[in-house]
């Protein structure tokens, strides 16, 4: 059923190694509505239920950036699809309101190749609501790097305390 | 992929100027940066367009920082020559996505055949020669 996408569905639909406007081998019918160098805003398809995507966070001086993806209801496909914005702070504006409470998959990319993804339960509220989620989901990530990092020490250090011993 | 352009998309044709923008003045990106950021064209916008305008298209994240007066004085716009570029061996394509104003294309190479994003350094040379010779730098509103 179109616009029936769960968080799940979404959340696993995503590839490490995929472009951030590509994120699956599955991915259908990808419209770009913004492109500068490569894709930055754009809709695709998973079955019948149509995906946004927009980056978060940006910098062409920065190997990492952060996308985020939304199902689009069936009924407010025409938001998007075929629309034409005036400028691009017009479709900025659209679009990051359109992610404003709704749950969000944010995803990392290195290189342009997605690398980690989790849910962010709700984008807050104005303007820079897209900005604040991206945030978010960052400290998330450095914390479970570092959580990862600790173990790997913890494990390290036993392992030699077993050598050791 | 190949040169004649996707979902209706055509070539530039006639005497036209397309104008790219730099963060990083005096130098302007003269290739696709495939390995870093998988690009596999140069972006420019048709016609002569602001540096302002230009770059708010851009900046369409972290659009709502106020650039500082470093940042501001190495951006700049640079107008290219279409009939250079096609004589150079470039498609341009224009690609405006949902975007009314300014009007984005692409400039990829070769022309003819599959695009290629590995620009060899005469290539580069080449598209760096397109360039008119007008730029011009920030300007408050």
């Amino acid at each position: 059923m179109a616009g029936g996408m769960t968080r799940v569905t979404l959340e696993g639909v995503l590839r490490p190694g995929q472009a951030p406007w590509r994120p699956s081998p599955d991915v259908t019918d990808v419209r770009v509505l913004l492109a500068y160098g490569h894709p930055r805003v754009g809709t695709f398809r998973i079955g019948l239920d149509l995906v946004l995507f927009a980056t978060a966070y940006d910098d062409d001086d920065d190997d990492l950036s952060v996308w985020a993806y939304v199902p689009v209801p069936a009924e407010l496909e025409a938001s998007f699809l075929g629309r034409r914005f005036d400028t691009a702070a017009d479709l900025s504006q659209a679009v990051d309101g359109f992610f404003v409470g709704r749950p969000a998959t944010m995803a990392l990319a290195n290189n342009m190749s997605l690398a980690r993804w989790s849910i962010c339960d709700e984008v807050p509220a104005g303007d820079d609501g897209l900005t604040k989620a991206a945030t978010g989901f960052m400290w998330s990530v450095l914390k479970a790097e570092s959580f990862d990092h600790l173990q790997a020490a913890v494990k390290l250090a036993e392992a030699r305390d077993l050598v050791n011993s | 992929m190949t040169a004649s352009g996707e979902d209706g998309a055509s070539d530039i044709e006639g005497d036209e100027i397309v104008t790219q923008q730099t963060f990083a003045a005096p130098t302007y990106r003269n290739a696709p940066r495939w390995e870093e950021r998988r690009e596999t064209n140069v972006s420019v916008f048709r016609g002569r367009v602001s540096t302002r305008v230009a770059t708010e298209y851009i900046r369409r994240r972290g659009g709502r920082r106020e650039l500082t007066e470093k940042e501001k004085s190495r951006i700049r716009v640079r107008r290219l020559s279409a009939t250079k570029l096609r004589e150079a061996g470039f498609a341009i394509i224009d690609e405006p996505g949902g975007v009314v104003y300014p009007e984005h294309c692409v400039v990829v190479w070769p022309a003819d055949g599959p695009v290629n994003p590995l620009w060899p350094p005469e290539v580069q040379a080449a598209f760096d020669a397109c360039s008119t010779g007008v730029e011009e730098g920030w300007q408050e509103e």
